[in-house]
């Protein structure tokens, strides 16, 4: 018999939920959206049960509640049985894996670090954004080098890769169809209640492609959405339950989803350094509510527990990510987001990215039940031995040692003087030179026919003039 | 209303323990423990429901049901309401806090170790072993000074200092009486199923004196218990009742109780670095299950979970302590041991400390409780702000930004241009510098009669012959 698998109790509760549920559905027919794309807003008044005063639309709660019916989560074969590690979200500065220095992205920074990540079986978003390309390519390329390099990145409802416009866009949904690779458009609102008109545009110019929509809001505590956590909750789902019922009206060819990666969360906001704040206590408090109203609505669940407030691989981010996501695991969570990421997302970092690894390693190893039976409570065994004797040589020693015990990579057991004849080395420099073995040995790349198409199109990209204008500011 | 508070469910059941329960009981009864002392033994013969074959003594259950029963815990006030961490378990090596190097600990870094934790409010035993003194005073010194310059420390029912011999014990005990200070002498046994006879023989010459005593073991799963997490914890509470039916008998002045420090203790072992191992993931397995143990038995509950393998105040330290101690916080505890501790227990930091202390602060905030409301979910300012509108400006921001809100000391949230700026200063230096400000900061001084009288006693024991051959190696 195993013993009870360990879960988290406490945290909002189901009527709580229903509450704030039932608030959201009442702003959404009370106070309604803004919605700043003439296009979009003559879609919307075809519909029943919709209102259109200006730009303010506002939906009938049959509307959500058939949207939320409606809505499709196509999650990849992987999430269910395995524990998963979800890596980088397109950050502009790293460490540098040779020197440790802070530095800007390159291209082939990208490729590197979707190498390391793929040798760690993560999926989710392009690692770092390439700046030593034209930003007009940037988005281009970190899907085409994720879909060269790795098997499970930019490929599944994991992924939330920009793309600015339209143009970016059609490349990348073509590059998508001939490296037969996920290809969804997000909206991200702009709180509170509003949306980027260049986002609706490209989600209006996308509607006759039948591709999956999402939609995501990041509502920030006391300054687009009020200062207590479990308001700014309300009006995310308030947002996110508008956005989606909007996507659903609208995108008749395929069908929509909310960005559970982002869903129903509201990020702290740290009034002293006037920042937005990840690992924090209040950010993993407010992600337990996210997987409370996840399960409610039955929606998948994911947790951003692998961020941190922390500038380096420290004490500061091991605790940060460790603590929350025990939390988010103990609660049934196990997708986990943003491994590698340090300084409230504004840095990549390998190193950190293979500790994160091993704490969920740890984490997952921590939770496997035990087995409760004479067999592993031996108090045979222990009736027979003596004083002075040792377990040492008994048989179920030899066959528990390895089974019952995680041998970790990283987090040795070695004693100090093992340490110091090994070299007193940092646990930076381990993950460090596991990095750079990881990256040596990495071998999968993606077809020759798919990859010679895809340089295909990027070639035409390459010389697009109308594509370059189109990231050009004016 | 309030949030139902974050807890723990999961693990060893009522009928799993009344079953582990019954297994201990049965090798009590069975097989028992090895006493290696004729006195302990002849005071022992005495008793009803006791079975003695050469120097193997059984116990009927309801022996061992009496003593359980018997048992007291005097848990101090501060431990009944807040959350307590206890630091140190006396390393013999330290970080220096000026070097950041690795070196045998001196009486001045026991004191600043010692003010340092006072700062940070840590009770427990001495937190360093001060190399630079000869070794028969050395225990006598870490009370001594620990009771000069801290007001929890050596103090209570979450300390575990040795007394190697009865002479330091005597000495020990005359100190506490002086500067009005908890004493209690400890037995450890040594797994499986017996005593060291040197540890008994002190409690044997104490046991008239009615001073508390404590019985503890550590059985090592794969070498001195079975490889099993269950079966080592079954091992370690079979002794640990036997043992405490051991005192129960023999120290009927005394209160007699499992040390609620290392209650149920089930050490893991690694094959590969041949090593003793805590804070591994097995190590937080057995923190769940002792503390399933204490609650059945009534024990207070103190999880070893500031420990690690960790050789630096590193990502693997934190990892570790940080995991094991918001698991176990979850599953109820609220003490927490061997703050400070890096290497398995074999080095002591001031850091390290420092960072504890914050990690302990941001699992208190992430468990913290919480109302729900409909005023809280503030419905009038959501409808109130349109779009393109801010939150800064309200005044319920101005008002709860703050409360809602934990600061942190070191965990702080400044953007990397701004930490740039400040200086790009790792934890590790910050906590070096918050442990020199504490400690030079540090204000808490014994009375100052009471400090000569423990000059005075010190000064003996420093002429004592006797105690000083009771600590000598007799090869």
């Amino acid at each position: 018999m195993k013993l009870e698998q360990y879960s988290l109790s406490g945290g909002l509760a189901k009527d709580q939920i229903r509450l704030m549920k039932q608030k959201a559905i009442e702003l959404v027919e009370r106070v309604g959206l803004h919605v700043p794309h003439d296009g979009i807003l003559g879609l919307l008044r075809q519909h029943e049960g919709v209102s259109v005063e200006g730009q303010t639309v506002k939906f009938r709660a049959e509307l959500v509640e058939k949207a939320l019916r409606e809505a499709r989560f196509p999650l990849p074969e992987y999430y269910g049985s395995e524990w998963v590690i979800s890596a980088g979200a397109h950050q502009p500065k790293m460490h540098d894996l040779d020197t440790g220095v802070l530095r800007e992205t390159t291209l082939k920074d990208l490729k590197d670090l979707i190498k390391i990540g793929d040798a760690l079986d993560t999926v989710g978003s392009a690692p770092c954004v390439p700046l030593d390309a034209p930003i007009h390519l940037q988005e281009i390329l970190m899907h085409k080098v994720a879909w060269e390099n790795s098997r499970r990145r930019a490929n599944d409802m994991f992924e939330h890769d920009p793309k600015p416009n339209v143009r970016t866009a059609e490349y990348v949904y073509e590059m998508a169809q001939a490296a037969e690779r996920w290809f969804s458009l997000g909206l991200y609102m702009v709180s509170p209640r509003s949306f980027d008109p260049p986002e609706l545009e490209i989600i209006y110019r996308f509607l006759d492609k039948g591709v999956p929509m999402w939609a995501g809001t990041m509502p920030i505590t006391g300054v687009n959405a009020p200062i207590i956590e479990k308001a700014g909750i309300l009006q995310a789902m308030f947002e996110t339950l508008a956005c989606l019922t909007m996507l659903n009206l609208i995108n008749t060819k395929g069908y929509s989803y909310i960005q559970i990666i982002d869903s129903f969360i509201v990020h702290p906001f740290d009034m002293k350094y006037s920042t937005f704040v990840y690992g924090s206590a209040e950010d993993a408090r407010g992600t337990i509510d996210k997987l409370s109203i996840h399960k409610e609505l039955g929606l998948p669940l994911v947790a951003k527990s692998l961020l941190t407030g922390a500038k380096e691989v420290d004490p500061q981010s091991a605790h940060e990510v460790g603590v929350y996501t025990a939390m988010a695991a103990l609660a049934g969570c196990r997708t986990f987001r943003c491994a590698g990421l340090l300084s409230s997302a504004e840095l990549y970092s390998a190193e950190k990215l293979v500790v994160d690894y091993e704490i969920v390693q740890y984490i997952r190893r921590t939770l496997e039940p035990e087995e409760f039976s004479d067999e592993t409570l031996l108090a045979e065994e222990i009736a027979a031995i003596q004083p002075g004797q040792s377990f040492l040589e008994h048989p179920s020693t030899f066959k528990f040692y390895r089974s019952h015990y995680w041998d970790p990579a990283l987090f040795t057991h070695s004693n100090l003087g093992q340490w110091q004849e090994m070299g007193s080395k940092s646990l930076y420099r381990y993950a460090n030179e596991r990095a750079k073995k990881l990256l040596r040995e990495h071998a999968y790349e993606i077809e020759p026919e798919k990859r010679r198409e895809l340089d295909r199109i990027f070639a035409v990209a390459e010389k697009d003039e109308e594509l370059a204008r189109s990231r050009q500011v004016i | 209303m309030k949030l139902a508070d974050y807890g723990l469910q999961g693990g060893l059941n009522a009928e799993q323990i009344s079953y582990m329960q019954e297994k201990a009981m049965w090798l009590i009864e069975t097989s028992g423990i090895q006493v290696p002392h004729e006195g302990v033994r002849e005071l022992l013969a005495g008793y009803d429901g006791v079975t003695i074959d050469k120097d193997m003594v059984r116990f009927k259950p309801e022996v061992v049901l009496e003593a359980l029963k018997a048992a007291k815990y005097d848990v101090p006030d501060y431990a009944k309401t807040g959350w307590v961490m206890s630091a140190g378990a006396h390393q013999t090596n330290c970080y220096g806090l000026d070097t950041g190097k690795l070196r045998p600990p001196a009486t001045q870094d026991l004191i600043d170790f010692l003010k340092l934790g006072d700062a940070l409010d840590t009770v427990g035993s001495a937190p360093v072993i001060p190399m630079d003194v000869p070794v028969h005073l050395q225990h006598i010194l870490m009370h001594k000074l620990a009771y000069e310059h801290t007001r929890y420390r050596c103090n209570d029912i979450y300390e575990h200092m040795d007394k190697p011999s009865y002479e330091c014990a005597m000495y020990v005990r005359e100190m506490a009486q002086a500067a009005n200070k908890r004493f209690a002498f400890g037995i450890w046994m040594i797994s499986p199923k017996s005593f060291d006879m040197n540890n008994l023989e002190v409690a044997y010459r104490l046991r008239d004196l009615g001073i508390p005593m404590w019985i503890a073991t550590m059985p090592q799963a794969g070498v001195t218990a079975p490889i099993t997490i269950l079966g080592t914890v079954l091992q370690s509470m079979y002794e640990v009742f036997a043992g405490l039916s051991v005192l129960h008998l023999m120290n009927p002045k005394g209160n007699n109780y499992v040390s609620p420090a290392d209650a149920f203790e089930a050490n893991t072992f690694d094959m590969k670095y041949t090593t003793f191992v805590y804070g591994s993931v097995e190590y937080i397995q057995h923190s769940l299950h002792q503390i399933a143990l204490c609650k059945h038995f009534d024990i207070p509950i103190i999880v070893k979970s500031l420990l690690t393998s960790a050789k630096e105040p590193d990502a693997h330290a934190a990892a570790e302590m940080g995991i094991h101690t918001f698991i176990t916080a979850l599953a109820g505890a609220r003490a927490f041991r061997c703050g400070g501790l890096l290497s398995t227990g074999e080095v002591y930091s001031g850091e390290w400390l420092v960072i504890l202390h914050e990690m302990i602060e941001y699992i208190k905030h992430v468990l913290k409780q919480e109302d729900f409301s409909e005023e809280r979910l503030m419905i009038q300012e959501i409808v109130d702000v349109g779009a393109g509108g801010t939150y800064v400006d309200k005044r319920s921001t101005y008002e709860l930004f703050r409360q809602e809100y934990w600061t942190p000391r070191l965990f702080e949230h400044s953007n990397i241009g701004q930490w740039i700026e400040l200086g790009s200063k790792s934890i590790r230096r910050q906590a070096q510098e918050e442990a020199r400000r504490l400690i030079s900061q540090h204000t808490y001084v014994i009375e100052e009669d009471v400090r000569k009288e423990l000059d005075r006693i010190y000064e003996r024991a420093k002429n004592d012959e006797a105690l000083e051959k009771s600590l000598k190696l007799e090869i």
